[in-house]
């Protein structure tokens, strides 16, 4: 009995490094291709691998307005909006963890529905109605978009970094004569930050990726880095996008190390109670 | 029920305006440009690169550039979603594109005092409005027809039948309706003695072609094009000139004077000036310019079309029939026609052809 | 009282902007999705007259096919994540050693937060003509350019965001569960394996159930991922909906299918999430 379970044992656990692994080289390779790939010293799309290395995928991305422009204008939004989003998400599960009154529960689910509503629905939604009332500038339309999708992302990790404060503490404040507002301030908001901040930075992150909204807003001069390589990958599919991609990357990599830097990243994925 | 309609589009609107235009507007950036550069909208490489360095060297003005996205009437909702106030003034674009803007009155009319170089360009090939006046600035004519690399293709192919041959599994690149206007089902509807106005020809032969496995991709743009073709993915499929300059790396043999069922459609490209610009006098003088012969030539080394300025030389070899050989391979579509169908025919193209792929 | 009227100033910016950015945009969608729409034109006239012609025509059955295509696809997408995610996590919690259980969940959280774009780009020039596409699909012994490679090769664009998502989210679920209890299975006798499945998959059902959630809405909703991947061959509703935006200017129509996407998801996620909390609370 003892041998038969070792050697199913031996044969699950096989199986399930076999997943692992394969699993990991599929998450990564592409990654490394790409990277590669942006090195690539030929002037054409060639096969992988690159027989010679060079910059000229960045030099032309660094010369090109065009991606240029799209990345400012992505950082302004992702900037405004994640600030936006915040504010507004923060101060919503505030009350709608304080708080009990009828219809709260609505209220929260239709603050979340942005989650689950498909990006292509709000972002043709928007553009239908910023026609409607005469909006056709790029910056308000493309705000617009992006406060409404990272919106959601701000009220819930907020509201999972309150309900994680105990309420005692609040009260042994009160009782201790600070008034409710006071006593948020105090004790509450510096307990909560951490919601907070990991709310603004998926807002950033989230408005920084996005295309299936933006793609509706865009106008001529205003236009996300995300939205200019969807437009080159239609029209000139070469391997500054690999380029771009790589900045992107970057840009990814300092978030995780800001998020981890701030709150930890276990935190913030939401630590469990038994550990090995 | 259209006064119910009305005043519920109007609250609508009063509703938002108070809360969004004043949440918005106030952001510095939004009213930031000052003098207005001209705004042209090109396709991407090979026209774009062109128009850059014409324009550079015309050098009267800065320009903001915006590319098409995808067919070259996807610009037209933009427009649309903008008039009276779009942010463009000039745009590239061709013959079915030009009628749509014209019905909806948006193409500036255009005289010889606005563009002079016009004096060198067949009057037949310039679109007019119902009134009979000029409406664009022509640049090229070409032609959208079948062609295939050789070096990559199982098999020859002589005759439109050969695109159910069992050997091009996977082979074929289908543009999707909304590239070309389905010029490519007009051509198979051609080829089974129908027409554009009698298409079912066309589609029985296409939902043929999609059951037999032949269609390996599905392009929409032109850089699927270019990409799947340069990459050796498929070897045939039916397109315009000017995207076959972006094709390098791959030997092309195209099917223009092969056989009465491989059809070559004949268009012309060029510029519209929005009548709604603000910058006309711009405009018209960048189109101008861009029409003159040494420019006309450069448009067709560059992008590889012929240029409708009778002075300026080319040698698109394939793209020059003579009368008895244009009676034979090739067709001037009706293109007021085409732009009408296109809804239902991509309607017809996602229920009858995509469940097949 | 004071702080009742605190607490409604507080609610106003998130009521604002969801009034403003979603209810109000959806609400126009809706009356969108009644006019007529003039073949040619672009957009619904303004007087356009009201009809149901719009939802009428997404009955036939080759439409219901983009519906079940979405769905079929993101359903083997969303399980094929779990599977390959909840080993990951397992992993990651059980096994390794606190700095090495940071830098896998970095890992993780980054390959999670890469821009879609950017997955799909390299996705494509891996598994694309440029890359393995050929050895890949003659190992498999499929065409390249077939119906099975073309699907194979959107699913993998969907793992490859599903599946650091399906192990972050399980994470916690297994730091959730006392480790004692397998162990306890094993000295009555049961197999390391059998131990887990007997026990550790069941108290991750919550778990599990809460990342297929995810990560079937995000399925439902990909558009970028089919757009780029799936060759023109395979459309995503999404995809519909932006070719009546941007190539047919058929606004009408796409904001019918909008609205019925729009419903479909809803009601499939809080259809699951109810049914799934009554089970959960019979425990």
């Amino acid at each position: 009995m003892n041998a038969l379970n070792r050697q199913i044992d031996n044969l699950g656990l096989w199986l399930v490094w076999l997943i692992i692994a394969v699993t990991l080289v599929f998450l990564i390779a592409p990654i490394v291709v790409s990277i590669l790939m942006s090195f690539d010293a030929r002037s054409y799309l060639g096969r992988f691998p690159p027989t010679e290395f060079s910059f000229h995928w960045y030099e032309r991305f660094f010369s090109d307005t065009y991606y240029l422009n799209g990345l400012k204008t992505s950082l302004i939004i992702a900037v405004i909006a994640a600030a936006v989003s915040t504010f507004a998400g923060v101060s919503a599960a505030i009350v709608l963890d304080r708080y009990d009154f009828p219809g709260k529960q609505a209220i929260e689910t239709v603050f979340l529905s942005p989650l689950v509503i498909p990006a292509v629905v709000v972002g043709f939604a928007l553009l239908l109605f910023f026609a409607l009332i005469g909006v056709f500038q790029g910056y308000p339309r493309l705000l617009a978009g992006h406060i409404i999708i990272t919106f959601p992302y701000t009220v819930r990790t907020t509201l999972a970094g309150l309900t994680g404060i105990r309420r005692n503490l609040t009260e042994a404040a009160m009782t201790l004569g600070a008034n409710e507002w006071q006593a948020f301030w105090d004790v509450t908001f510096p307990l909560a930050r951490t919601g907070m901040i990991a709310g603004a930075v998926f807002a950033f992150a989230f408005s920084m990726d996005d295309v299936a909204v933006s793609l509706f807003l865009t106008s001529p001069d205003t236009y996300t880095l995300p939205v200019a390589m969807v437009s080159m990958m239609r029209t000139n599919f070469d391997l500054t996008i690999a380029a771009a991609s790589v900045i992107l990357m970057l840009f990814t990599i300092v978030l995780i190390v800001v998020l981890d830097w701030i709150i930890g990243l276990e935190r913030v994925i939401g630590g469990g109670v038994y550990r090995s | 029920m259209m006064k119910t309609n009305l005043t519920r589009r109007e609250l609508l609107k009063a509703a938002a305006a108070s809360g969004v235009a004043t949440a918005t507007m106030s952001f510095p950036f939004v009213n930031a440009l000052g003098s207005s550069p001209l705004s042209v909208v090109d396709w991407g490489p090979p026209w774009i690169d062109n128009t850059k360095k014409i324009a550079a060297n015309w050098g009267k003005s800065d320009i903001n550039w915006t590319l098409h996205s995808g067919g070259a009437a996807s610009i037209l909702p933009k427009i649309k979603a903008a008039w009276p106030n779009p942010p463009y003034d000039l745009v590239d674009n061709w013959s079915p594109v030009f009628l749509s803007m014209i019905r909806e009155g948006w193409a500036e009319t255009v005289t010889l005092d606005d563009c002079p170089n016009l004096a060198d360009v067949p009057e037949s090939l310039i679109s007019k409005d119902a009134d009979g006046n000029w409406k664009n600035i022509p640049r090229g004519t070409s032609g959208v027809f079948f062609t295939y690399a050789p070096d990559n293709c199982p098999i020859e192919i002589n005759h439109i039948d050969d695109l159910l041959s069992p050997e091009l599994n996977g082979q074929i690149l289908w543009p999707n309706p909304t590239l070309n206007t389905n010029l490519q089902v007009v051509a198979l509807a051609k080829a089974r003695g129908g027409d554009e106005f009698n298409m079912d020809p066309g589609w029985e032969f296409l939902v043929e072609l999609a059951k037999s496995g032949n269609i390996g991709r599905v392009s929409a743009n032109t850089s699927d094009v270019i990409t799947s073709l340069e990459t050796g993915e498929t070897c045939v499929t039916f397109v315009d000139q000017g995207t076959l300059s972006g094709v390098k790396g791959t030997k092309l043999k195209h099917l223009t004077k092969t056989d009465e069922s491989l059809k070559t459609m004949l268009f012309v490209s060029g510029w519209v000036v929005l009548s709604s610009s603000t910058n006309k006098e711009l405009a018209f003088d960048l189109a101008n310019y861009t029409i003159n012969k040494e420019n006309s030539e450069l448009y067709y080394q560059e992008v590889g079309e012929v240029p409708v300025n009778g002075t300026a030389e080319h040698g698109i070899e394939h793209l020059r029939f003579s009368g008895e050989e244009a009676e034979k391979y090739s067709v001037i579509p009706d293109w007021d026609h085409l732009g009408k169908e296109l809804d239902g025919w991509n309607k017809r193209f996602e229920t009858d052809v995509v469940p097949l792929l | 009282m004071k702080n009742y009227r605190g607490a409604v100033l507080l609610m106003v910016p998130g009521i604002g902007i969801v009034l403003a950015f979603l209810v109000l945009p959806l609400a126009n969608v809706v009356e969108e999705s009644f006019r007529l729409f003039e073949p040619g034109r672009i957009g619904a006239a303004k007087d356009a007259p009201y009809t149901l012609f719009n939802y009428a025509e997404l009955l036939n059955t080759n439409y219901l096919y983009y519906f079940v295509e979405t769905a079929r696809i993101g359903l083997i997408a969303s399980i094929t994540g779990l599977i390959l995610g909840f080993p990951i996590a397992y992993f990651i919690t059980r096994r390794l050693r606190a700095i090495w259980r940071k830098i896998a969940i970095g890992f993780l959280v980054g390959i999670m937060f890469i821009s879609t774009l950017i997955r799909v780009y390299a996705l494509q020039l891996t598994f694309g003509p440029t890359g393995i596409a050929k050895i890949l699909s003659g190992l498999l012994g499929v065409s390249m350019n077939g119906r099975f490679y073309t699907e194979l090769i959107v699913i993998f664009g969907l793992l490859h965001y599903l599946v650091p998502i399906a192990a972050i989210t399980l994470l916690g679920t297994i730091q959730n569960i006392n480790p004692r209890l397998s162990e306890a299975a094993q000295a009555l006798g049961a197999s390391r394996w059998m131990a887990h499945l007997s026990i550790t998959v069941p108290l991750c059902i919550p778990g599990l159930l809460s990342a297929f959630l995810i990560s079937f809405t995000l399925c439902l909703s990909a558009f970028v991922v089919p757009m780029i991947l799936g060759k023109g061959k395979i459309l995503f509703v999404s995809n519909l909906i932006y070719a009546r935006f941007s190539e047919i200017s058929n606004y009408p129509s796409g904001s019918a299918i909008s609205i019925i996407m729009l419903v479909l998801s809803l009601a499939i996620i809080y259809g699951v999430t109810y049914v799934v909390s009554k089970r959960l609370v019979k425990y």
